[in-house]
C-alpha cells in the first residue's frame, strides 16, 4: 500500500499562478470592454480562399456556399479549392460548383498533407489578402467586413471564433463549452497582442508567406507554427469574438483523442522550435500567453498524474480496508463540514471556481452562447482530466519523437 | 480600411496590469489562508469549550457521587457523557487533520481528550460493578508518527477503521452487548496514560486491550468478534 504525498509547496504554487492569471484574464477583460466597438470594413480588398481538401465531399459545398454567402463584393472573392488527392468525390462536387459560381479554381494534386497543400494554392494565388478556410468549416456572412476591419499595419492576420456545428452528443455538447470558452479568452489575448493561434479560419497579408515562405510542410499543426512565426517576425494576429466560423468537431473518443494528441505534439514541437519567442522583447506573448500555455501543460500533466495515483492509493486502500473487515460509512456533522472548508486550499478552490462562473457569465454575455451550467460543471470535473490524458499522451508521443497525423 | 484599435490593450497598460494582477492574487491567497486559519482556530475553540462542558459534568458528577455516596450511579443518565465523549473524539479527529497530527495546540487537545477518556472508563468501571449492566469495553492503542520504532502509523490507522466499524456494528440499539471503544496515542506523555500504557505493557502498536487483555498486531474485525463473543 502507497500514500501520495504532494508537496503542499506545489499546490500552493499551481494556486497562486491560477489565480494570478485569472485575475489578469479580468483586469484585460475591465480595461479593453469599454473601448470595444464593433466596426466593419467600408474597403473591401481581393481575397482568394484557399480550402485544402481531402476527402471533403460531404461539407464542401457548404463551405464553398458559406464563401458566395458572405456580405462582402463578390467579385472581390476568389476560392482555390486544393484537392489534396482526394479518394472520394470532392473533386466531382467542386467542379459542379465551379459551374455555378465562375470564381472557383479546383487543383488536383497528390495527397501530401494540408500543410503542402496550402502551399500549393497559396502559389496560385495573386490577391493581397489570403483566406484560409478548412474544407468542413462554415462562414458566417458578417466575417469578412469585421475581419478586414482589424487589419492595420502591424497586423499580419486575423482570425476568429470556432463553433461546432454538431451539438448532439454529450462529447460534441462539451466541446461546445470548451470552443466557447477558450474564444473569450482568444479575444482577450488579441487585446494585448499575444493571441499564439490562427486555426481553422484565417485571413493573411500573402506578402507574408512571400517574404517568410509558405507553411511549415512537416509540422502537426501548422497554423499554430505560422501564428508564432508571425510573432517571431515582430507582427500580430487579431481575433474576432462577435462573429464566427462553423465546423465539424470529432464525435467520438477516437477521434477526438486523435485530434488532441495531434494538437498536443504540435504545441509542444512549436514552443520549442519557437523557444526564443518566451522573452520580454516579443511583448505579452513572450510574458505571459506562451509562458501561460507552458504552465498549463504542466498543470494538466501533474493533474493527470496526481489524480491517477490518489485513486490507485485510494483504491487498494479501500479494498485492503475491507478485507480487514471495514464496513464503510457516511456521516456529516457540521464541525467536520466547517473543518474540511477551512483549508486554504479549499477555499482558494471554491474562490477560483467563483470566479469561474463570473467568467462563464461574462463568456455568455459576450459570446450570446447558451452554456449549459450542468455541462460547465462537467467541463471542468470531467472533461478536464480527458485533456490531461491526451496531454500525457502527446508528451510520450513528443518524447518518443512519433509524431502522427 | 478603417481602425479600430481603440480597445486594444497598449504596453504600458499591460505593464500596470500585471502589477495589479500580482497584487490582488497576492491579497486573495492571503486572505483565503487567513480565512482558513481563522476559522480553524474558531473551531478550536468549540473543542475546548466542548472539553471544558465535560470536564464540568465530570466534576458536578464527582460531587454529587460525594454528597450521595454512590447510592444512585446505577440511575445515572451516561448516555449524554458518552455522547459528549464521541462528539470530542471526532472533532480531536478533524482537527488532527486540519491542522496537521503534530500541531501543539491539537497535541494539548488530545491529551485533555484522553484524560476524559480514562475518567469514562473509571465511571463505566463504576457501573459495571455495581450495577451488573453488560457491555465490553476496548482500548485500542496507536500512533500517529511515521517512522515510530513503537509501530507503523498506517496499521494504526487501518486498526481504526476496523474498530469504527466495530464499534457502529455493536451500539445499534436493540443489537449485541454494547462495545466502547477508548483510543489513546502512545506518543502522548502523561503520567496517567503511561501508568495505563504501563499496567497494559503496551510496548508496540496498533495494541488492543479487551476485557482486561492486550493483543498486539493488526487485528481483523474477525478476530476481534472472535474475541468479543468469548
Amino acid at each position: 500500500m502507497f500514500e501520495v504525498q504532494i508537496p503542499i509547496w506545489l499546490i500552493y504554487s499551481i494556486i497562486f499562478i491560477s489565480l494570478f492569471i485569472s485575475i489578469f484574464y479580468l483586469i484585460i477583460f475591465i480595461q479593453t470592454r469599454k473601448t470595444q466597438e464593433i466596426v466593419t470594413t467600408k474597403k473591401f480588398p481581393y481575397v482568394t480562399f484557399i480550402i485544402p481538401a481531402f476527402n471533403a465531399e460531404q461539407f464542401i459545398e457548404k463551405t464553398i456556399n458559406s464563401v458566395f454567402n458572405v456580405d462582402y463584393p463578390k467579385n472581390k472573392i476568389k476560392i482555390i479549392v486544393v484537392n489534396d488527392g482526394s479518394t472520394d468525390n470532392t473533386a466531382k462536387v467542386v467542379r459542379e460548383l465551379a459551374k455555378r459560381y465562375r470564381r472557383i479554381n479546383l487543383l488536383n494534386k497528390k495527397n501530401e498533407g494540408k500543410a503542402k497543400a496550402l502551399n500549393y494554392g497559396i502559389a496560385r494565388c495573386k490577391t493581397e489578402f489570403v483566406a484560409v478556410l478548412d474544407a468542413d468549416t462554415m462562414l458566417q456572412p458578417d466575417l469578412l467586413k469585421k475581419a478586414f476591419a482589424l487589419f492595420d499595419k502591424k497586423t499580419m492576420a486575423v482570425t476568429c471564433r470556432i463553433m461546432p456545428i454538431n451539438k448532439n452528443k454529450f462529447i460534441e455538447k462539451i466541446q461546445f463549452v470548451e470552443y466557447t470558452l477558450t474564444s473569450f479568452f482568444r479575444k482577450l489575448l488579441s487585446n494585448i497582442e499575444a493571441l499564439p493561434i490562427a486555426p481553422a479560419f484565417t485571413i493573411y497579408r500573402r506578402n507574408f508567406f512571400l517574404r517568410y515562405g509558405g507553411f511549415d510542410t512537416g509540422n502537426l499543426t501548422e497554423d499554430f507554427e505560422m501564428a508564432l512565426r508571425v510573432y517571431s517576425k515582430h507582427y500580430k494576429i487579431r481575433y474576432i469574438l462577435d462573429s464566427y466560423v462553423s465546423t465539424i468537431v470529432p464525435n467520438n473518443f477516437k477521434q477526438l483523442l486523435r485530434q488532441r494528441v495531434r494538437w498536443g505534439y504540435g504545441t509542444l514541437y512549436n514552443l520549442k522550435k519557437y523557444k526564443q519567442l518566451f522573452s520580454k522583447s516579443y511583448g505579452e506573448l513572450g510574458l505571459f500567453a506562451l509562458p501561460m500555455i507552458a504552465f498549463g501543460i504542466v498543470v494538466l500533466l501533474l493533474l493527470f498524474f496526481i489524480s491517477l495515483l490518489s485513486f490507485s492509493s485510494s483504491l487498494f486502500r479501500t479494498i485492503y480496508l475491507l478485507r480487514l473487515g471495514w464496513v464503510p460509512s457516511f456521516s456529516v456533522n457540521t464541525f467536520r463540514f466547517i473543518i474540511f472548508l477551512s483549508d486554504p486550499r479549499i477555499i482558494l478552490g471554491l474562490l477560483g471556481f467563483g470566479l469561474s462562473l463570473f467568467f462563464l457569465f461574462l463568456i455568455k454575455k459576450e459570446t450570446q452562447a447558451r452554456i449549459n451550467i450542468f455541462l460547465y460543471v462537467l467541463y471542468i470535473l470531467i472533461y478536464i482530466f480527458l485533456l490531461a490524458f491526451f496531454q500525457l499522451i502527446s508528451l510520450i508521443r513528443f518524447l518518443t519523437k512519433k509524431p502522427s497525423w | 480600411m478603417k481602425k479600430r484599435i481603440k480597445g486594444e490593450k497598449k504596453n504600458r497598460g499591460v505593464a500596470v496590469s500585471y502589477i495589479a494582477a500580482f497584487s490582488t492574487a497576492i491579497l486573495v491567497f492571503v486572505l483565503g489562508i487567513w480565512l482558513g486559519n481563522y476559522i480553524a482556530s474558531s473551531k478550536s475553540l468549540e473543542l475546548q469549550r466542548t472539553q471544558e462542558k465535560l470536564i464540568s459534568r465530570f466534576f458536578g458528577l464527582e460531587l454529587r457521587n460525594e454528597m450521595v455516596k454512590y447510592q444512585d450511579i446505577c440511575a445515572l443518565s451516561w448516555g449524554d457523557i458518552w455522547k459528549d465523549k464521541v462528539e470530542m473524539g471526532q472533532k480531536v479527529i478533524n482537527l488532527e487533520t486540519r491542522l496537521g497530527k503534530e500541531n501543539p495546540d491539537v497535541l494539548q487537545e488530545k491529551e485533555v481528550y484522553e484524560l476524559i477518556e480514562i475518567k469514562v472508563i473509571l465511571l463505566l468501571r463504576e457501573i459495571r460493578e455495581r450495577c451488573k449492566e453488560n457491555f465490553t469495553t476496548i482500548l485500542y492503542f496507536y500512533t500517529n508518527k511515521k517512522n515510530d520504532p513503537k509501530g507503523d502509523w498506517r496499521e494504526s490507522e487501518n486498526q481504526g477503521y476496523v474498530l469504527d466499524s466495530i464499534g457502529a456494528a455493536h451500539n445499534m440499539k436493540g443489537k449485541s452487548t454494547p462495545v466502547y471503544i477508548f483510543a489513546f496515542d502512545i506518543n502522548i506523555e502523561n503520567p496517567v496514560i503511561n501508568y495505563l500504557k504501563n499496567l497494559y505493557n503496551i510496548t508496540r502498536v496498533p495494541a488492543l486491550v479487551i476485557n482486561e487483555h492486550t493483543y498486539t498486531g493488526l487485528m481483523t474485525k474477525n478476530e476481534i468478534e472472535k474475541i468479543l463473543e468469548k
